[in-house]
């Protein structure tokens, strides 16, 4: 494969733009923007991070400690929308603004320019968001669900609502672009099936933005218009249901757990096959299970309410359609672990966090299933069972698989390669303070503990303190994975090769480290040898 | 090995992808207002 750059035209084009306001704010370059993108990110995780770090103090013994009980509401509710919305989908846009043009060796992403707006609205809509916690009356605290009537006691509802919509038709726009660039920029010759797997996860998972992302406006615009226009579509003195905006908002809902995890999903199915030295294990069969579990997250959604009194008939149709979700994904699990076994492995920093991603995942998989069965969940449901299990599925799985992916892929960006040994203790600080964090709190919600609560019974004392203080590590570790960043972009003096990893395979890796401002000017030659899904159709 | 063609972000003229593009445009975004729209109709018709 080679690699070819016209140089007889764009003569303005080469290299960045000189100013700071034109590089970063009037950015059309999918690279750029990229990089925003995950700064934004790695600003909200922290931000959001500071929120759990203070929810865990507030825990950390029973009686009330810190604050008042509206303040842990709003840290709750605003901590879970920060980091959904504000932390981990803005970094997987990230990764796939950087990264989905040069695996399938396209110049840029197909419309640059609203590349640019559907990330400049992001900080306009956080600070719409984080401004309500200094309004009177405060932020919204009512869960990131915002549950009508809960959440129309809200003051900062008409704030909450505007950022949402602000973060959805970033998200849609975002979605739109990947769609287009995917299935139209294509290098000749990169066939969908040759495709490497991330980027069949970030066009599956564009879909199921567009999908799903409407729903959730369409949502909350009628909790605003119930709030202030005077309409009843939830409010049952008026011939409304609160419990179809529950259908509508998990609707959305749950298909947005998927958003979160399917692009990891890619980002694992990257990393494992460079450091066991062999291309993934069942590559077709890697796709259709997401497309599958994509599917399937749409017939699931009443699963998150099994006990607000459904018909029995749902309740089982809903059990059932949630149980077999751990087909597909049962498939990519197995696909991670058959690709590993007799490869050639290496366990640098970027493999380490696949493999506990792959462990620990499939640990938050497991409570899922247990979740899934109707009769078990009336006990597990509105527990801190629950918090343990999304945060396996979300910390160790969706932010484990970003933080591997920035270790695989930042000596690409900076050129520099990161520092092995700090990225190790990073890793291992990580993996061991999460689940002192979280693995108690399976404990705390089997006892009876409920989430969301400021206090709680002397009873849950000692696990709490216990989770409190992987809390505290876990948040501290962090801090060493942005100094890693920072050495990595501007210290580091050990240069990236091209290929970076022995085992990498693909067009993006055919490029110089760093990837220059403009890449496959012209497109590439493609060597089938060279990509790594190149003859799964020979 | 795969032919050589014009892509679609050079200046060499090449209309067929510009045109997938908006076309992929267009339907996405008819999929997302509908998707939106059906969102009231839904509970209109359910409440």
């Amino acid at each position: 494969m080679s690699y070819a750059a016209t140089h007889d035209q764009h003569d303005d084009h080469h290299g960045a733009p000189k100013g700071f306001f034109q590089r970063w704010c009037m950015s059309t370059n999918h690279k750029d923007i990229g990089t925003l993108y995950l700064i934004f990110s790695l600003t909200m995780l922290f931000i959001g991070g500071s929120f759990a770090m203070l929810i865990r103090a507030e825990l950390f013994k029973p009686g009330m400690q810190l604050m008042q009980p509206y303040f842990f509401n709003e840290m709750t509710a605003m901590h879970a929308l920060v980091m959904i919305f504000g932390a981990i989908m803005p970094a997987f846009v990230g990764l796939g603004n950087w990264m989905i043009p040069l695996m399938v060796g396209a110049p840029d992403m197909a419309l640059p320019r609203m590349n640019n707006l559907s990330f400049w609205i992001l900080p306009f809509a956080f600070v719409l968001l984080l401004s309500t916690l200094f309004l009177p009356g405060g932020g919204p605290a009512g869960g990131w669900t915002m549950y009508p009537p809960l959440s129309l006691q809200s003051g900062s509802l008409a704030y909450a609502v505007f950022a949402i919509h602000l973060m959805g038709i970033s998200s849609i726009m975002g979605a739109i672009n990947i769609i287009a660039t995917i299935l139209n920029m294509r290098a000749p010759g990169m066939d969908l099936m040759k495709m490497p797997v991330f980027v069949w996860s970030w066009l599956i998972t564009a879909f199921l933005l567009i999908a799903v992302m409407p729903a959730l406006a369409g949502a909350v615009t009628m909790l605003l218009t119930d709030k202030y226009f005077g309409t009843n579509f939830f409010n049952p003195g008026g011939g409304g249901d609160p419990v179809l905006y529950q259908h509508i908002f998990w609707f959305f809902g749950h298909p947005e757990v998927y958003i979160m995890i399917l692009p990891a999903f890619g980002i694992i199915s990257e990393i494992v096959p460079t450091f066991a030295r062999k291309p993934i294990f069942g590559y077709k069969a890697m796709v259709f299970a997401i497309a599958c579990i994509a599917f399937l997250s749409f017939i699931v959604w009443a699963h998150h309410m099994f006990a607000v009194g459904l018909p029995l008939g749902a309740e089982v149709f809903f059990m059932y359609a949630t149980m077999l979700i751990s087909v597909p994904t049962g498939v990519k699990v197995f696909n991670w672990v058959a690709t590993m076994w007799g490869g050639s492995m290496t366990f640098e920093t970027p493999m380490l966090f696949a493999i506990a991603f792959i462990i620990l995942f499939t640990i938050g998989g497991f409570s899922g299933l247990m979740m899934a069965l109707v009769p078990a969940d009336f006990q597990y449901h509105d527990t801190y069972f629950i918090v343990a299990h999304f945060h396996y599925v979300l910390v160790t799985g969706a932010l484990f698989a970003i933080i591997g992916a920035a270790y695989y892929w930042m000596p690409k960006w900076t050129g520099n390669m990161y520092s092995e040994f700090w990225g190790k203790v990073h890793f291992w600080n990580s993996v061991i303070w999460v689940n002192v964090l979280f693995f108690p709190q399976h404990f705390l919600g089997l006892a009876g503990m409920p989430r969301r609560i400021p206090d709680y019974n002397v009873a849950f004392a000692n696990f709490n303190m216990i989770s409190s203080i992987g809390g505290f590590l876990f948040g501290a570790t962090q801090l060493i994975f942005v100094g890693v960043l920072i050495h990595c972009a501007f210290f580091s003096k050990k240069k990236a090769t091209d290929r970076v990893w022995e085992g990498a395979k693909g067009l993006e890796w055919t490029i110089p480290s760093p990837a220059p401002h403009h890449t496959f000017e012209v497109p590439p030659v493609i060597n089938d040898d060279e990509l790594a899904h190149g003859h799964v159709n020979d | 090995m795969a032919q050589q063609t014009m892509h679609a972000a050079t200046d060499q003229p090449d209309g067929k992808s510009r045109r997938g593009v908006r076309r992929t445009v267009t339907i996405l975004a008819v999929i997302a207002l509908a998707v939106y729209l059906s969102t009231f109709l839904q509970i209109l018709l359910m409440k």
